[in-house]
């Protein structure tokens, strides 16, 4: 039961992207992508997505080839939080997050789903508000309980279904950035598979279950963040001295340079 | 059923309105016209009290302006005609749209097609046609086709030939280019009918003229209408125009201005028209 | 803890229901209006107990009642097809003419005015070969704005948006060229023709338009949740599941036949498919299945009564009808941009 990259690459005119990717994710966990500009982590995230196509290899969603899966029934299987377009018309806050409903099922599930999610994201005071007027970090955090919306489910379902990320904390304050990172791992107890592309070194030795580093479209690294997160390797990929120490209070890794 | 019937007598009276007629009118008591040259025949016929409305074009005489209007003569509105009450319909061969005809048939309206045909004939036929349509019989009638007859011969023995005076008919200037008749319009059609050669040849329609085009047609005359005249600001502007003061028109002052709905109207006016033209263009 | 949110909700959708009873009375207000006056002055009672008499009877049904309708269903079209289009190009500014589907209409009649001489038809067919010759140039025009699109590789929006502008231009010039080559009868029924107007509505031609208009709208209202997600960005759209090139195809195609259709019949009509999803949006909300509802009643109810505007106000003449929708419609084109820029 996986998302999985099978030796895949992609490029654009002469510029490879992504090179000859191994990459899988299962249900429960959550896996983190770094690395430098340029690495090719936005564009692993989309094949993934199913919507960029692979050169070479094959993205298989539950043994499945994903180009064989039609995009409604993709859609509810795995959701995609990108970073936010300009929405030109007026909607509220409680509209938007309702474009992530992909089910079929009644209107009452579908509001009761709503308001769950609303209040469980903790938006509930900017539910009725136009969206263009919030801030970037505000609209984030809004994208993100849309995208729970489309994962979610009347009961517990032991269906494998798969968040993807984006960089979704880019313009939050520390509080709510936090909040959504710690919210990935109780998403991930619902059987779901979180992969989440961050440029913050810290959060992700800090949050996530495994790691990937990347760079030049390559998998440099893999493994638990303690592993990936070696100095000498990132000072390398990174291209600037960059030191990890064990902070043994706080249990947790610190990556500075 | 009612309008299975009701949508095949439409497409009946479709084919029959494809057929002009003179056919007498039942009550041609309230006549609504649509064509300029019809109302000046109206009006030419002393029947004039018959007219409860008339179209954007039926500019002559000035009493047809204070008249209800019903519209442009080929964008006519059938409610508004019929708000009038009329009980004929009479107007120009290209009224229209064919829609609107169409609708005033199926009302049963009496709707007459008068047939144009830019010749001296054409215009004795029109007016006939409206004489028989309104049934006139009286001594009025007689004596004023008399009087047509007799232009008409008068322009007959007028005839294009080889020696004839060449000219152009320019309705309009428009951004600086003369928009002249060429083949199959009325102007062409009045020319002819004064004896006058279209030095227009090899265009059809009316067409925009540059300086050089005039200056290679180079007429013996230049005809104006007195709407072109004004829109140039004055003869002597027009003589100034390099298109014009090139031409043998232009160098022996051979430049004519005429009303332009009686030369090109096609009503009884025309006939003197032409004759006028055909006066100051034959003598040397 | 049901009461707590089935309650905002229902008041929610009560509150919504109450606006739009508010629209269908508006349009059937509108539909007895534009039945009941009009030049010819019709008793509506007088039809209904059979004191009318023939002539009453025939304007009624026959010049009235075609009339009344192709408005009420052209002004539903244009204003769908407006607001899908605005939506498809997330562009508060997009309409069917920029698109250049009225321009590809007025393209084919035109041909047909000046060609159709050469052609010797029967004068009976004359009115039906106009509108068919109009729905062929919008189709045709969406065609090549499809393929040229297609060629390039790419859908965008903006890719779009450009080939409609050169396929407007090139319109331009085809129509242009008409007007040189055509003889003063065909040139100035073409330029009347091109002022749009419900006069020439028939029941023959009517009844079939008003076919294509229904079918092509239906599509259209079929769009409501992928006009949503398109909203979030095309990319995200299809992450909700929306097949993206299929829906764009089949709103764009569905606008061209939706907005061919009137036009073959009407001439250009224009501000309508620009203004009234404004106007649906601003009384109901910017969710579409709001919107495009809203559309199409507002849409219905303001052509039927523009249209009994340009036809009663100046008796027994007509205006044409676009003369009557430019004038409300640009100074409300200005205030939405007035209130566009202040907030």
């Amino acid at each position: 039961m996986s998302l999985v990259l099978d030796r895949v690459s992609y490029s654009v005119k002469d510029n490879i992207l992504v090179s000859k990717m191994d990459l899988q994710v299962s249900p429960g966990e959550v896996l983190g992508i770094v690395g430098p500009n340029g690495a090719g982590k936005s564009t692993v995230l989309k094949l993934l997505a199913g919507d960029l196509r692979p050169l070479e290899g094959v993205v298989m969603l539950e043994g499945n080839n994903i180009e064989t899966i039609t995009p409604l029934q993709l859609s509810l299987y795995r959701s995609f939080m990108t970073q936010t377009a300009h929405i030109v018309f007026d909607f509220t806050v409680r509209e938007i997050v309702a474009m992530g409903w992909v089910q079929n099922i009644d209107a009452f599930t579908k509001s009761k789903a709503i308001k769950e999610i609303i209040e469980v994201c903790d938006i509930a005071d900017l539910s009725e508000r136009r969206f263009n007027t919030l801030s970037g970090g505000e609209q984030q955090r809004v994208q993100f309980a849309r995208n729970l919306l489309q994962l979610w489910r009347p009961c517990a379902s032991s269906k494998p279904r798969y968040l993807l990320l984006d960089e979704p904390t880019a313009s939050m304050d520390m509080r709510y950035e936090l909040g959504l990172l710690n919210h990935l791992r109780q998403t991930a107890g619902h059987f779901i598979g979180v992969v989440i592309v961050i440029h913050d070194l810290n959060l992700a030795a800090r949050f996530m279950d495994r790691l990937i580093l990347m760079n030049h479209g390559k998998v440099i690294a893999e493994g638990a963040p303690e592993v990936v997160l070696d100095p000498n390797r990132l000072s390398d990929v990174y291209q600037t001295p960059i030191k990890v120490e064990r902070n043994d209070l706080l249990d947790r890794l610190l990556v500075h340079s | 059923m009612r309008s299975i019937v009701l949508l095949l007598s439409c497409l009946m009276a479709q084919q029959l309105l494809a057929e002009e007629s003179c056919q007498r009118a039942s009550d041609p008591s309230r006549i609504a016209i649509a064509g300029g040259s019809i109302t000046e025949v109206l009006y030419f016929l002393g029947e004039e009290e018959r007219i409860v409305a008339v179209d954007r074009t039926s500019n002559f005489p000035q009493a047809a302006l204070d008249l209800p209007q019903i519209g442009y003569v080929r964008g006519l509105s059938t409610e508004g005609l019929l708000s009038l009450k009329p009980t004929l319909v009479l107007g120009e061969d290209d009224m229209g749209p064919p829609e609107v005809l169409a609708q005033l048939t199926q009302t049963g309206i009496d709707t007459v097609r008068v047939k144009e045909v830019h010749t001296a004939q054409g215009i004795l036929n029109k007016v006939r046609c409206v004489a028989s349509v309104l049934s006139l019989e009286n001594a009025d009638w007689v004596a004023a086709e008399a009087r047509l007859v007799s232009q008409l011969n008068a322009l007959e023995s007028v005839t294009v030939s080889k020696q004839s005076p060449t000219a152009i008919l320019v309705l309009m200037f428009q951004e600086g280019a003369a928009i002249a008749g060429g083949e199959n319009t009325s102007a062409d059609g009045m020319l002819r009918m004064a004896g006058i050669k279209n030095a227009l040849v090899d265009v059809k329609g009316w067409k925009p003229l540059s300086a050089e085009s005039l200056i290679k047609a180079n007429p013996d005359y230049l005809i104006l209408t007195e709407r072109a005249v004004s829109a140039a600001g004055g003869l002597d502007k027009v003589y100034q125009n390099p298109g014009v003061r090139l031409t043998n028109a232009g160098k022996h002052q051979h430049l004519v201005q005429m009303d332009g709905m009686s030369m090109l109207g096609f009503g009884p006016r025309t006939l003197s028209a032409a004759l006028s033209l055909s006066e100051i263009t034959q003598e040397k | 803890m049901m009461r707590e949110w089935v309650l905002p909700s229902l008041i929610g959708v009560k509150f919504k229901s109450g606006k739009f009873v508010g629209l269908g009375v508006l349009l059937v207000a509108s539909l007895v209006a534009g039945l009941s006056q009009g030049a010819v002055s019709i008793p509506l009672l007088g039809l209904v107990n059979g004191s009318a008499t023939e002539l009453e009877q025939i304007v009624f049904a026959e010049i009235r009642a075609p009339r009344v309708f192709l408005a009420g269903f052209v002004g539903a079209s244009l204003a769908l097809s407006g607001a899908v289009l605005q939506g498809l190009f997330r562009n508060p500014l997009a309409d069917p003419g920029l698109i250049g589907v009225s321009s590809g209409a007025a393209v084919g009649a035109i041909s047909m005015i000046v060609l159709g001489a050469a052609l010797s038809i029967p004068d009976w067919a004359e009115a039906y070969v106009m509108p068919l010759a109009a729905m062929s140039g919008a189709m045709a025009v969406t065609f090549l704005l499809y393929s040229f699109a297609n060629y390039f590789g790419r859908f965008s929006v903006v890719t779009i948006l450009l080939v409609g502008i050169a396929l407007n231009a090139m319109a331009g010039v085809v129509i242009g060229l008409f007007q040189y080559v055509s003889d003063d009868a065909q040139l100035r029924t073409l330029v009347f023709w091109l002022m749009g107007s419900f006069s020439r509505a028939q029941w023959a031609s009517v009844l079939p338009a008003i076919g294509v208009m229904v079918g092509a709208s239906l599509v259209l209202l079929r769009q409501v949740k992928n006009l949503d997600r398109l909203q979030l960005g095309e990319s995200e759209a299809y992450y909700l599941g929306v097949d993206v090139p299929r829906a764009k195809r089949h709103m764009i195609l569905c606008s061209a036949a939706a907005v061919g259709a009137g036009v073959s019949l009407t001439g250009i009509i224009g501000f309508v498919g620009l203004v009234v999803p404004h106007l649906a949006r601003l009384f109901l909300g910017s969710s579409h299945r709001l919107t495009l509802a809203g559309s199409v009643l507002i849409g219905a109810s303001l052509m039927i009564l523009a249209d009994l505007l340009a036809r009663t106000v100046m008796v027994p003449e007509e205006l044409p009808v676009s003369l009557v929708t430019n004038a409300i419609g640009a100074p409300f084109f200005l205030w939405l941009i007035a209130r566009a820029a202040r907030s």
